[in-house]
Protein backbone atom coordinates (compact mmCIF):
# COMPACT_ATOMS: atom_id res chain seq x y z
CA UNK A 1 0.00 0.00 0.00
CA UNK A 2 1.30 3.32 -0.63
CA UNK A 3 2.45 5.27 1.92
CA UNK A 4 2.38 9.19 2.27
CA UNK A 5 3.89 11.88 3.95
CA UNK A 6 2.80 15.14 5.09
CA UNK A 7 4.73 18.64 4.88
CA UNK A 8 2.98 21.62 6.68
CA UNK A 9 3.82 25.21 6.78
CA UNK A 10 2.12 26.54 9.89
CA UNK A 11 1.77 29.55 10.31
CA UNK A 12 2.00 30.94 6.52
CA UNK A 13 4.00 34.06 6.99
CA UNK A 14 3.55 37.55 5.44
CA UNK A 15 -0.24 36.79 4.92
CA UNK A 16 -3.41 38.76 6.11
CA UNK A 17 -4.53 36.20 8.89
CA UNK A 18 -3.63 33.13 10.24
CA UNK A 19 -3.34 29.82 8.24
CA UNK A 20 -1.66 26.52 7.85
CA UNK A 21 -0.05 24.67 4.40
CA UNK A 22 -0.25 21.34 4.50
CA UNK A 23 1.64 19.46 1.55
CA UNK A 24 0.98 15.56 1.12
CA UNK A 25 3.95 13.66 -0.35
CA UNK A 26 2.98 9.65 -1.58
CA UNK A 27 5.60 7.35 -1.25
CA UNK A 28 8.66 8.44 -4.22
CA UNK A 29 8.59 11.72 -2.45
CA UNK A 30 6.40 13.60 -4.90
CA UNK A 31 3.19 16.12 -4.06
CA UNK A 32 -0.06 14.65 -4.61
CA UNK A 33 -2.22 17.28 -2.53
CA UNK A 34 -2.24 20.57 -1.07
CA UNK A 35 -4.32 22.52 1.49
CA UNK A 36 -4.78 25.81 2.17
CA UNK A 37 -6.26 25.59 5.91
CA UNK A 38 -7.54 28.49 7.94
CA UNK A 39 -7.63 27.69 11.27
CA UNK A 40 -9.70 30.32 13.09
CA UNK A 41 -13.17 30.84 13.56
CA UNK A 42 -14.86 34.46 14.58
CA UNK A 43 -18.99 33.78 13.79
CA UNK A 44 -19.32 37.30 13.03
CA UNK A 45 -23.06 36.12 11.07
CA UNK A 46 -24.07 34.47 14.50
CA UNK A 47 -23.57 37.09 16.64
CA UNK A 48 -24.67 39.89 15.12
CA UNK A 49 -28.62 38.12 15.46
CA UNK A 50 -30.56 40.27 17.48
CA UNK A 51 -28.98 43.29 16.99
CA UNK A 52 -30.61 45.87 15.51
CA UNK A 53 -29.84 45.98 11.74
CA UNK A 54 -28.73 50.31 12.21
CA UNK A 55 -25.63 48.92 13.98
CA UNK A 56 -24.77 46.49 11.46
CA UNK A 57 -22.20 48.75 9.26
CA UNK A 58 -20.24 50.08 12.41
CA UNK A 59 -20.23 45.89 13.67
CA UNK A 60 -19.35 44.72 10.67
CA UNK A 61 -16.72 47.29 10.25
CA UNK A 62 -14.71 45.20 13.01
CA UNK A 63 -14.81 42.35 11.03
CA UNK A 64 -11.29 43.42 9.66
CA UNK A 65 -8.39 46.03 10.34
CA UNK A 66 -7.16 46.22 6.40
CA UNK A 67 -10.34 46.39 4.53
CA UNK A 68 -13.15 47.74 7.24
CA UNK A 69 -14.24 49.98 4.52
CA UNK A 70 -15.64 46.97 1.87
CA UNK A 71 -17.71 45.62 5.05
CA UNK A 72 -18.96 49.00 5.61
CA UNK A 73 -19.94 49.46 2.29
CA UNK A 74 -21.42 45.68 1.74
CA UNK A 75 -22.95 46.33 5.29
CA UNK A 76 -24.61 50.18 4.42
CA UNK A 77 -25.96 48.91 1.10
CA UNK A 78 -27.66 46.00 2.30
CA UNK A 79 -29.38 48.49 4.74
CA UNK A 80 -30.37 50.83 2.22
CA UNK A 81 -31.76 47.97 0.73
CA UNK A 82 -34.14 46.95 4.02
CA UNK A 83 -34.99 50.99 4.17
CA UNK A 84 -35.78 50.36 0.31
CA UNK A 85 -34.02 53.80 -0.21
CA UNK A 86 -32.13 55.61 -3.16
CA UNK A 87 -29.25 56.89 -1.55
CA UNK A 88 -28.67 60.90 -2.86
CA UNK A 89 -26.05 61.16 -5.57
CA UNK A 90 -23.69 63.11 -3.68
CA UNK A 91 -23.53 59.91 -0.84
CA UNK A 92 -23.18 57.51 -3.59
CA UNK A 93 -20.05 59.46 -4.98
CA UNK A 94 -18.38 60.09 -1.30
CA UNK A 95 -19.27 56.37 -0.37
CA UNK A 96 -17.09 55.58 -3.89
CA UNK A 97 -13.80 57.85 -2.95
CA UNK A 98 -14.09 56.17 0.60
CA UNK A 99 -13.98 52.67 -0.93
CA UNK A 100 -11.47 53.81 -3.92
CA UNK A 101 -8.84 55.33 -1.22
CA UNK A 102 -9.29 51.56 0.56
CA UNK A 103 -8.25 49.98 -2.39
CA UNK A 104 -4.82 52.51 -3.09
CA UNK A 105 -4.12 51.92 1.25
CA UNK A 106 -4.93 47.36 1.19
CA UNK A 107 -3.30 46.94 -2.31
CA UNK A 108 -0.03 49.02 -0.96
CA UNK A 109 0.27 47.09 1.77
CA UNK A 110 -0.04 43.47 0.14
CA UNK A 111 2.39 44.61 -2.46
CA UNK A 112 5.26 46.48 -0.49
CA UNK A 113 4.89 45.55 2.36
CA UNK A 114 3.65 42.00 1.96
CA UNK A 115 5.20 40.90 -1.05
CA UNK A 116 7.70 43.51 -2.15
CA UNK A 117 10.81 41.35 -0.48
CA UNK A 118 10.16 38.30 -3.19
CA UNK A 119 9.74 40.55 -6.07
CA UNK A 120 12.87 42.33 -5.38
CA UNK A 121 15.29 40.01 -4.04
CA UNK A 122 13.71 36.80 -5.57
CA UNK A 123 12.43 34.08 -3.89
CA UNK A 124 15.62 32.28 -3.08
CA UNK A 125 17.06 35.48 -0.99
CA UNK A 126 18.49 34.86 2.35
CA UNK A 127 15.51 34.65 4.85
CA UNK A 128 17.50 36.92 6.64
CA UNK A 129 17.24 39.09 4.09
CA UNK A 130 14.03 38.91 2.57
CA UNK A 131 12.30 41.32 5.16
CA UNK A 132 12.08 45.29 5.46
CA UNK A 133 15.63 45.86 5.35
CA UNK A 134 16.70 43.90 2.58
CA UNK A 135 14.36 45.93 0.76
CA UNK A 136 15.97 49.05 1.95
CA UNK A 137 18.95 47.89 1.23
CA UNK A 138 18.18 47.65 -2.01
CA UNK A 139 15.66 49.77 -3.19
CA UNK A 140 15.25 52.65 -0.27
CA UNK A 141 12.68 54.41 -2.63
CA UNK A 142 10.61 51.40 -3.02
CA UNK A 143 9.94 51.20 0.72
CA UNK A 144 9.40 54.96 1.16
CA UNK A 145 7.26 54.52 -1.28
CA UNK A 146 4.81 52.02 -0.25
CA UNK A 147 4.33 53.63 2.94
CA UNK A 148 3.78 57.02 1.21
CA UNK A 149 0.60 55.12 -0.93
CA UNK A 150 -0.75 53.65 2.26
CA UNK A 151 -0.68 56.42 4.02
CA UNK A 152 -2.28 58.29 1.48
CA UNK A 153 -5.23 55.99 1.20
CA UNK A 154 -5.65 56.25 5.16
CA UNK A 155 -5.06 60.09 5.16
CA UNK A 156 -8.72 60.17 3.06
CA UNK A 157 -10.43 57.63 4.77
CA UNK A 158 -9.47 59.55 8.05
CA UNK A 159 -10.35 62.86 6.45
CA UNK A 160 -13.63 61.50 5.24
CA UNK A 161 -14.93 58.95 8.08
CA UNK A 162 -12.79 60.78 11.32
CA UNK A 163 -10.47 57.48 11.62
CA UNK A 164 -8.72 55.32 9.93
CA UNK A 165 -9.48 51.91 10.87
CA UNK A 166 -13.29 50.82 11.65
CA UNK A 167 -14.52 54.31 10.89
CA UNK A 168 -18.27 54.44 11.60
CA UNK A 169 -18.70 57.37 8.68
CA UNK A 170 -20.70 55.68 6.48
CA UNK A 171 -24.48 54.69 7.39
CA UNK A 172 -27.78 52.98 6.18
CA UNK A 173 -29.20 55.62 3.61
CA UNK A 174 -25.76 57.16 2.93
CA UNK A 175 -23.13 58.63 5.01
CA UNK A 176 -23.53 61.05 8.24
CA UNK A 177 -21.47 63.76 7.09
CA UNK A 178 -20.86 66.07 4.47
CA UNK A 179 -17.41 66.43 2.80
CA UNK A 180 -15.73 69.92 3.75
CA UNK A 181 -14.00 72.60 1.25
CA UNK A 182 -11.09 71.89 3.12
CA UNK A 183 -11.21 68.07 3.09
CA UNK A 184 -11.63 67.93 -0.68
CA UNK A 185 -9.22 70.25 -1.57
CA UNK A 186 -6.50 68.48 0.64
CA UNK A 187 -7.04 65.41 -0.83
CA UNK A 188 -7.04 66.90 -4.30
CA UNK A 189 -3.64 68.47 -3.40
CA UNK A 190 -2.15 64.97 -2.51
CA UNK A 191 -3.43 63.26 -5.58
CA UNK A 192 -0.36 63.94 -8.06
CA UNK A 193 2.00 62.69 -5.46
CA UNK A 194 0.16 59.27 -5.38
CA UNK A 195 -0.11 59.15 -9.33
CA UNK A 196 3.38 59.55 -9.46
CA UNK A 197 4.33 57.10 -6.98
CA UNK A 198 2.05 54.45 -8.54
CA UNK A 199 3.50 55.41 -11.86
CA UNK A 200 7.49 54.87 -10.26
CA UNK A 201 6.33 51.48 -9.10
CA UNK A 202 4.59 50.24 -12.36
CA UNK A 203 7.60 50.79 -13.81
CA UNK A 204 9.32 49.40 -11.52
CA UNK A 205 7.62 46.10 -11.11
CA UNK A 206 7.73 45.49 -14.78
CA UNK A 207 11.50 45.55 -14.70
CA UNK A 208 11.32 42.41 -12.32
CA UNK A 209 9.07 40.48 -13.74
CA UNK A 210 11.77 38.99 -16.02
CA UNK A 211 13.19 37.67 -14.20
CA UNK A 212 10.47 35.42 -12.58
CA UNK A 213 9.64 33.80 -15.45
CA UNK A 214 9.44 30.26 -14.26
CA UNK A 215 7.02 31.55 -11.24
CA UNK A 216 4.84 33.13 -13.46
CA UNK A 217 4.15 30.29 -15.33
CA UNK A 218 3.54 27.96 -12.55
CA UNK A 219 1.94 30.59 -9.79
CA UNK A 220 -1.60 29.59 -10.06
CA UNK A 221 -1.38 29.39 -14.10
CA UNK A 222 -4.59 27.09 -14.94
CA UNK A 223 -7.94 27.65 -16.69
CA UNK A 224 -11.02 29.16 -14.14
CA UNK A 225 -13.97 31.34 -14.55
CA UNK A 226 -13.30 34.93 -13.11
CA UNK A 227 -16.00 37.05 -11.29
CA UNK A 228 -16.24 40.77 -10.59
CA UNK A 229 -18.97 43.43 -10.66
CA UNK A 230 -19.01 45.31 -13.73
CA UNK A 231 -20.81 48.81 -14.57
CA UNK A 232 -23.43 49.27 -16.95
CA UNK A 233 -21.27 49.85 -19.86
CA UNK A 234 -19.08 46.90 -19.11
CA UNK A 235 -16.22 49.49 -17.21
CA UNK A 236 -14.35 48.38 -13.70
CA UNK A 237 -16.08 49.59 -10.35
CA UNK A 238 -15.95 49.11 -6.76
CA UNK A 239 -18.76 50.20 -5.46
CA UNK A 240 -22.19 48.81 -7.48
CA UNK A 241 -23.29 47.19 -11.01
CA UNK A 242 -24.29 43.90 -12.38
CA UNK A 243 -22.07 40.57 -11.53
CA UNK A 244 -19.84 39.63 -14.71
CA UNK A 245 -18.06 35.97 -15.12
CA UNK A 246 -15.58 35.33 -17.85
CA UNK A 247 -13.90 32.22 -19.45
CA UNK A 248 -10.99 31.26 -19.16
CA UNK A 249 -10.45 32.30 -23.30
CA UNK A 250 -11.47 35.70 -21.78
CA UNK A 251 -14.88 35.99 -23.30
CA UNK A 252 -18.04 36.92 -21.08
CA UNK A 253 -19.40 33.43 -19.95
CA UNK A 254 -22.30 35.02 -18.11
CA UNK A 255 -23.49 38.62 -17.35
CA UNK A 256 -25.44 41.22 -15.96
CA UNK A 257 -26.44 38.82 -12.69
CA UNK A 258 -28.40 41.02 -10.03
CA UNK A 259 -25.72 40.71 -6.91
CA UNK A 260 -28.57 40.22 -4.70
CA UNK A 261 -29.39 37.44 -6.02
CA UNK A 262 -26.19 35.61 -6.22
CA UNK A 263 -27.50 32.54 -3.91
CA UNK A 264 -29.24 31.89 -6.94
CA UNK A 265 -25.71 31.44 -9.02
CA UNK A 266 -23.49 30.74 -5.89
CA UNK A 267 -23.13 28.39 -3.50
CA UNK A 268 -21.02 27.46 -0.65
CA UNK A 269 -18.81 24.58 0.57
CA UNK A 270 -17.90 23.60 4.18
CA UNK A 271 -14.97 21.36 3.99
CA UNK A 272 -14.12 19.52 7.17
CA UNK A 273 -9.99 21.01 7.39
CA UNK A 274 -10.85 24.50 7.11
CA UNK A 275 -12.93 27.32 8.32
CA UNK A 276 -13.14 29.02 5.34
CA UNK A 277 -15.61 28.23 3.33
CA UNK A 278 -15.25 27.54 -0.51
CA UNK A 279 -17.77 29.47 -3.21
CA UNK A 280 -18.18 28.00 -6.48
CA UNK A 281 -20.78 28.34 -9.40
CA UNK A 282 -23.73 26.71 -9.35
CA UNK A 283 -24.25 25.57 -12.85
CA UNK A 284 -20.81 23.76 -13.16
CA UNK A 285 -21.19 22.09 -9.76
CA UNK A 286 -18.27 21.67 -6.51
CA UNK A 287 -15.82 21.66 -7.15
CA UNK A 288 -15.58 22.47 -11.35
CA UNK A 289 -17.42 25.90 -10.70
CA UNK A 290 -13.91 27.51 -8.96
CA UNK A 291 -13.89 31.26 -10.13
CA UNK A 292 -11.22 33.60 -9.33
CA UNK A 293 -12.00 37.26 -7.73
CA UNK A 294 -10.03 40.37 -7.09
CA UNK A 295 -7.69 42.15 -9.14
CA UNK A 296 -6.62 39.39 -12.20
CA UNK A 297 -10.35 38.99 -11.82
CA UNK A 298 -11.59 42.18 -12.51
CA UNK A 299 -9.36 43.05 -15.14
CA UNK A 300 -10.10 40.08 -16.77
CA UNK A 301 -14.28 40.66 -16.85
CA UNK A 302 -14.30 44.47 -17.64
CA UNK A 303 -14.39 45.88 -20.69
CA UNK A 304 -12.05 49.04 -19.93
CA UNK A 305 -10.90 51.00 -16.37
CA UNK A 306 -12.43 54.34 -17.82
CA UNK A 307 -9.35 56.72 -16.65
CA UNK A 308 -6.59 57.46 -19.11
CA UNK A 309 -3.35 55.77 -17.73
CA UNK A 310 -5.25 52.90 -16.10
CA UNK A 311 -6.82 51.70 -19.73
CA UNK A 312 -3.29 52.19 -21.04
CA UNK A 313 -2.17 50.06 -18.77
CA UNK A 314 -5.05 47.34 -19.10
CA UNK A 315 -4.20 47.57 -22.73
CA UNK A 316 -0.52 46.57 -22.14
CA UNK A 317 -2.28 43.75 -19.50
CA UNK A 318 -4.32 42.34 -21.70
CA UNK A 319 -1.13 41.27 -23.85
CA UNK A 320 0.33 38.88 -21.08
CA UNK A 321 -1.34 36.19 -22.24
CA UNK A 322 -3.43 35.10 -25.23
CA UNK A 323 -6.29 33.62 -23.58
CA UNK A 324 -7.52 35.69 -20.05
CA UNK A 325 -4.92 36.65 -17.86
CA UNK A 326 -4.23 33.17 -16.38
CA UNK A 327 -1.44 33.12 -14.14
CA UNK A 328 -1.89 34.32 -10.19
CA UNK A 329 1.25 36.03 -10.32
CA UNK A 330 -0.52 38.78 -12.49
CA UNK A 331 -2.21 39.95 -9.09
CA UNK A 332 0.54 41.99 -8.52
CA UNK A 333 0.13 44.12 -11.80
CA UNK A 334 -3.47 43.98 -11.36
CA UNK A 335 -3.21 45.76 -7.90
CA UNK A 336 -0.56 48.73 -9.30
CA UNK A 337 -3.09 48.73 -12.18
CA UNK A 338 -6.06 49.67 -9.68
CA UNK A 339 -4.58 51.97 -7.78
CA UNK A 340 -3.63 54.33 -11.01
CA UNK A 341 -7.38 53.84 -11.50
CA UNK A 342 -8.31 54.73 -7.95
CA UNK A 343 -6.40 57.81 -7.92
CA UNK A 344 -7.49 58.84 -11.62
CA UNK A 345 -11.11 57.56 -10.27
CA UNK A 346 -11.07 59.85 -7.25
CA UNK A 347 -9.63 63.07 -9.02
CA UNK A 348 -12.80 62.52 -11.27
CA UNK A 349 -15.09 62.01 -8.24
CA UNK A 350 -13.82 65.09 -6.57
CA UNK A 351 -14.31 67.74 -9.40
CA UNK A 352 -17.85 67.31 -9.52
CA UNK A 353 -19.35 70.24 -8.90
CA UNK A 354 -21.72 68.85 -6.40
CA UNK A 355 -19.60 67.02 -4.57
CA UNK A 356 -19.75 69.76 -1.33
CA UNK A 357 -23.64 69.10 -1.36
CA UNK A 358 -25.11 69.06 2.27
CA UNK A 359 -27.74 66.37 1.20
CA UNK A 360 -25.51 62.80 1.67
CA UNK A 361 -28.26 61.08 4.09
CA UNK A 362 -31.89 59.62 3.10
CA UNK A 363 -33.82 58.58 6.18
CA UNK A 364 -36.46 55.88 6.59
CA UNK A 365 -37.43 53.15 8.58
CA UNK A 366 -37.13 49.51 7.18
CA UNK A 367 -39.52 48.67 4.48
CA UNK A 368 -38.38 45.47 3.45
CA UNK A 369 -37.37 42.29 5.89
CA UNK A 370 -34.52 41.33 3.83
CA UNK A 371 -31.48 43.07 1.98
CA UNK A 372 -28.49 42.22 0.16
CA UNK A 373 -25.42 44.76 -0.34
CA UNK A 374 -22.61 43.86 -2.70
CA UNK A 375 -19.49 45.25 -3.44
CA UNK A 376 -15.94 44.75 -4.89
CA UNK A 377 -13.61 44.44 -1.76
CA UNK A 378 -9.48 45.17 -2.97
CA UNK A 379 -9.22 40.95 -2.84
CA UNK A 380 -12.64 40.45 -4.59
CA UNK A 381 -16.25 40.74 -4.85
CA UNK A 382 -17.97 40.40 -0.94
CA UNK A 383 -21.44 40.23 -0.08
CA UNK A 384 -23.55 40.62 3.03
CA UNK A 385 -26.84 39.69 3.17
CA UNK A 386 -29.79 40.42 6.26
CA UNK A 387 -32.61 39.06 7.12
CA UNK A 388 -34.61 41.42 10.19
CA UNK A 389 -38.02 41.06 12.09
CA UNK A 390 -40.64 43.97 12.11
CA UNK A 391 -38.66 45.94 14.61
CA UNK A 392 -35.29 45.78 12.57
CA UNK A 393 -33.57 43.26 14.50
CA UNK A 394 -31.43 40.93 12.82
CA UNK A 395 -32.56 37.48 12.32
CA UNK A 396 -29.68 35.57 9.74
CA UNK A 397 -26.95 37.26 8.36
CA UNK A 398 -24.62 35.50 5.53
CA UNK A 399 -21.68 36.96 4.52
CA UNK A 400 -19.74 36.03 1.60
CA UNK A 401 -15.85 37.30 1.98
CA UNK A 402 -13.48 37.81 -1.23
CA UNK A 403 -11.32 35.22 -0.02
CA UNK A 404 -13.62 32.48 0.31
CA UNK A 405 -14.69 32.91 -3.83
CA UNK A 406 -10.71 32.71 -3.90
CA UNK A 407 -10.65 29.47 -1.96
CA UNK A 408 -10.14 27.18 -4.11
CA UNK A 409 -8.40 27.90 -6.45
CA UNK A 410 -5.90 28.52 -3.67
CA UNK A 411 -6.01 25.12 -3.00
CA UNK A 412 -4.81 24.38 -6.83
CA UNK A 413 -2.17 27.40 -6.63
CA UNK A 414 -0.72 25.54 -3.78
CA UNK A 415 -0.60 22.54 -5.20
CA UNK A 416 0.67 23.66 -8.70
CA UNK A 417 3.53 25.49 -7.13
CA UNK A 418 4.17 22.62 -4.30
CA UNK A 419 4.35 20.19 -7.17
CA UNK A 420 6.95 21.98 -9.45
CA UNK A 421 9.04 23.30 -6.52
CA UNK A 422 8.81 21.06 -3.80
CA UNK A 423 11.31 17.71 -3.46
CA UNK A 424 10.08 15.59 -0.85
CA UNK A 425 14.25 14.61 -0.38
CA UNK A 426 14.54 18.08 0.52
CA UNK A 427 13.56 20.94 1.79
CA UNK A 428 14.63 24.76 1.29
CA UNK A 429 13.15 27.25 2.17
CA UNK A 430 12.92 28.93 -1.13
CA UNK A 431 10.91 25.95 -2.29
CA UNK A 432 8.15 26.83 1.00
CA UNK A 433 8.73 30.31 -0.03
CA UNK A 434 7.21 29.78 -3.37
CA UNK A 435 4.40 28.22 -1.73
CA UNK A 436 3.79 31.09 0.82
CA UNK A 437 4.00 33.45 -2.45
CA UNK A 438 1.26 32.03 -4.64
CA UNK A 439 -1.02 32.45 -1.59
CA UNK A 440 0.78 36.39 -1.08
CA UNK A 441 -0.16 37.10 -5.10
CA UNK A 442 -4.10 36.76 -4.46
CA UNK A 443 -3.51 38.72 -0.71
CA UNK A 444 -6.09 36.36 1.32
CA UNK A 445 -7.45 38.38 4.28
CA UNK A 446 -7.83 35.85 6.35
CA UNK A 447 -8.81 38.32 9.36
CA UNK A 448 -12.20 39.08 7.52
CA UNK A 449 -13.11 35.31 8.44
CA UNK A 450 -10.08 34.69 11.10
CA UNK A 451 -8.74 36.29 13.64
CA UNK A 452 -4.90 37.13 12.98
CA UNK A 453 -2.77 35.81 15.52
CA UNK A 454 0.39 33.83 16.52
CA UNK A 455 3.84 34.35 15.64
CA UNK A 456 5.29 35.29 11.80
CA UNK A 457 7.09 31.94 12.38
CA UNK A 458 7.49 29.15 8.98
CA UNK A 459 8.14 25.78 10.73
CA UNK A 460 7.94 23.19 8.32
CA UNK A 461 7.31 19.24 9.90
CA UNK A 462 7.85 16.33 7.60
CA UNK A 463 5.78 13.74 9.11
CA UNK A 464 5.80 10.03 8.53
CA UNK A 465 2.13 8.18 7.90
CA UNK A 466 2.71 7.43 11.66
CA UNK A 467 2.81 11.38 12.90
CA UNK A 468 6.32 11.32 13.80
CA UNK A 469 8.73 14.39 12.56
CA UNK A 470 11.38 13.17 10.52
CA UNK A 471 12.62 16.32 9.06
CA UNK A 472 11.77 19.84 10.68
CA UNK A 473 12.73 23.42 9.17
CA UNK A 474 12.30 26.69 11.07
CA UNK A 475 13.13 30.35 10.00
CA UNK B 1 10.25 71.77 19.71
CA UNK B 2 8.34 70.12 17.49
CA UNK B 3 6.53 67.58 20.16
CA UNK B 4 4.09 64.87 18.84
CA UNK B 5 1.94 62.38 21.42
CA UNK B 6 0.82 59.51 19.80
CA UNK B 7 -1.85 57.44 22.41
CA UNK B 8 -2.52 54.34 21.26
CA UNK B 9 -4.47 51.53 21.92
CA UNK B 10 -8.14 49.82 21.17
CA UNK B 11 -10.67 51.96 22.94
CA UNK B 12 -13.21 48.84 22.48
CA UNK B 13 -11.33 47.05 24.66
CA UNK B 14 -11.53 48.21 28.29
CA UNK B 15 -7.99 49.29 29.30
CA UNK B 16 -6.15 48.81 26.42
CA UNK B 17 -7.83 51.87 24.91
CA UNK B 18 -6.24 53.76 27.89
CA UNK B 19 -3.73 55.44 25.11
CA UNK B 20 -6.27 56.30 23.51
CA UNK B 21 -8.90 57.93 26.16
CA UNK B 22 -5.59 59.76 27.33
CA UNK B 23 -4.51 61.42 23.97
CA UNK B 24 -8.21 62.39 23.90
CA UNK B 25 -8.71 63.97 27.04
CA UNK B 26 -5.00 65.85 26.47
CA UNK B 27 -6.35 67.32 22.97
CA UNK B 28 -8.73 69.06 25.60
CA UNK B 29 -6.15 70.88 27.82
CA UNK B 30 -4.29 74.20 26.40
CA UNK B 31 -0.91 73.31 28.04
CA UNK B 32 -0.62 70.59 25.24
CA UNK B 33 -2.11 72.84 22.69
CA UNK B 34 1.61 73.60 20.97
CA UNK B 35 1.74 69.86 20.83
CA UNK B 36 0.18 67.36 17.87
CA UNK B 37 -1.87 64.92 19.76
CA UNK B 38 -2.98 61.57 17.85
CA UNK B 39 -4.69 58.51 18.74
CA UNK B 40 -4.30 55.42 16.97
CA UNK B 41 -5.04 51.95 17.12
CA UNK B 42 -1.58 50.52 16.52
CA UNK B 43 2.11 52.04 16.17
CA UNK B 44 1.76 51.07 11.83
CA UNK B 45 5.12 52.02 9.42
CA UNK B 46 3.18 54.97 8.50
CA UNK B 47 3.40 56.60 11.29
CA UNK B 48 7.43 56.37 10.59
CA UNK B 49 6.94 59.36 8.53
CA UNK B 50 5.00 61.56 10.63
CA UNK B 51 7.37 60.74 13.74
CA UNK B 52 10.30 61.65 11.35
CA UNK B 53 8.59 65.40 11.72
CA UNK B 54 8.83 65.90 15.43
CA UNK B 55 11.70 66.38 17.59
CA UNK B 56 10.05 64.29 20.61
CA UNK B 57 7.58 61.84 20.75
CA UNK B 58 5.48 60.42 23.31
CA UNK B 59 4.00 57.43 23.65
CA UNK B 60 1.05 56.17 26.01
CA UNK B 61 -0.38 52.82 26.44
CA UNK B 62 -1.37 50.43 28.53
CA UNK B 63 0.33 47.70 29.82
CA UNK B 64 -0.54 44.46 31.47
CA UNK B 65 2.66 44.45 33.76
CA UNK B 66 3.04 46.22 37.03
CA UNK B 67 0.53 46.88 39.48
CA UNK B 68 -3.14 48.41 38.03
CA UNK B 69 -2.72 51.87 38.28
CA UNK B 70 0.73 52.18 37.96
CA UNK B 71 2.16 54.82 35.71
CA UNK B 72 5.63 54.11 34.02
CA UNK B 73 8.12 56.13 31.89
CA UNK B 74 10.72 54.94 29.90
CA UNK B 75 13.09 56.59 27.31
CA UNK B 76 12.76 54.82 23.71
CA UNK B 77 16.26 54.70 21.64
CA UNK B 78 15.33 53.21 18.31
CA UNK B 79 17.86 50.66 18.59
CA UNK B 80 15.01 47.66 17.85
CA UNK B 81 15.17 47.84 13.84
CA UNK B 82 12.57 45.89 12.73
CA UNK B 83 12.76 43.38 9.88
CA UNK B 84 9.01 42.88 8.88
CA UNK B 85 6.90 45.17 7.61
CA UNK B 86 3.92 44.54 10.12
CA UNK B 87 0.73 45.99 11.45
CA UNK B 88 1.86 46.52 14.48
CA UNK B 89 5.49 47.96 15.55
CA UNK B 90 6.74 49.27 19.25
CA UNK B 91 7.52 52.27 20.11
CA UNK B 92 11.90 51.42 19.85
CA UNK B 93 11.34 49.37 16.61
CA UNK B 94 8.75 52.76 14.88
CA UNK B 95 11.84 54.97 16.20
CA UNK B 96 13.86 53.29 14.43
CA UNK B 97 12.26 52.73 10.98
CA UNK B 98 11.44 56.74 10.94
CA UNK B 99 15.44 56.71 11.37
CA UNK B 100 16.15 54.41 8.93
CA UNK B 101 14.27 55.39 6.10
CA UNK B 102 13.95 59.16 6.94
CA UNK B 103 17.04 60.11 8.74
CA UNK B 104 14.94 61.29 11.89
CA UNK B 105 16.43 61.77 15.20
CA UNK B 106 13.50 62.44 17.44
CA UNK B 107 13.46 61.83 21.00
CA UNK B 108 11.25 59.26 22.61
CA UNK B 109 9.60 58.04 25.42
CA UNK B 110 6.68 55.61 26.42
CA UNK B 111 4.23 56.26 28.52
CA UNK B 112 2.37 53.07 30.43
CA UNK B 113 -0.34 52.76 32.88
CA UNK B 114 -0.95 48.84 34.41
CA UNK B 115 -4.51 47.89 33.74
CA UNK B 116 -6.43 45.28 34.58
Amino acid sequence: MEQTRTIMIDPVTRIEGHAKITLHLNDQGHVEDARFHVTQFRGFEKFCEGRPFSEMPALMARICGICPVSHLIASAKACDALLAVRIPPVADKLRRIFGLAQVVQSHALSLFYLSSPDLLLGMDADPAKANLFGVLEKNEQLARDGIRLRQFGQQIIERLGGKRIHPAWMVPGGVSEPLTEANRDAILAALPEALQIAERSMEWYKTITEKLRDEITTFGNFPTMFMGIVKENGGLTFYDGKIRLGDSSGNIAVSALDPAKYFEYLGEKVEPWTYLKSTYYKPKGYPDGVYRVGPLARLNVADRCGTPRADQELAEFHELQRTAVLSSFHYHQARLIEILYCVERMEQLLNDPEILSRHVRAFARPNALEGVGACEAPRGTLFHHYKIDEQGLIQWANLIIATGHNAVAMNKSILQVAKHYVKGDRLTPGMLNRVEAVIRAYDPCLSCSTHAAGQMLLQVQLMNPAGEVVDEVRR
Amino acid sequence: MRTLIIGYGNPLRGDDGLGWRVAEELATHPEFSEAEIVSRHQLTPEMAEHISHADRVLFIDATRDGTPGEITCQPVNGASIPTQFSHQYSPDELLALAHALYGARARGFVFTMCGR
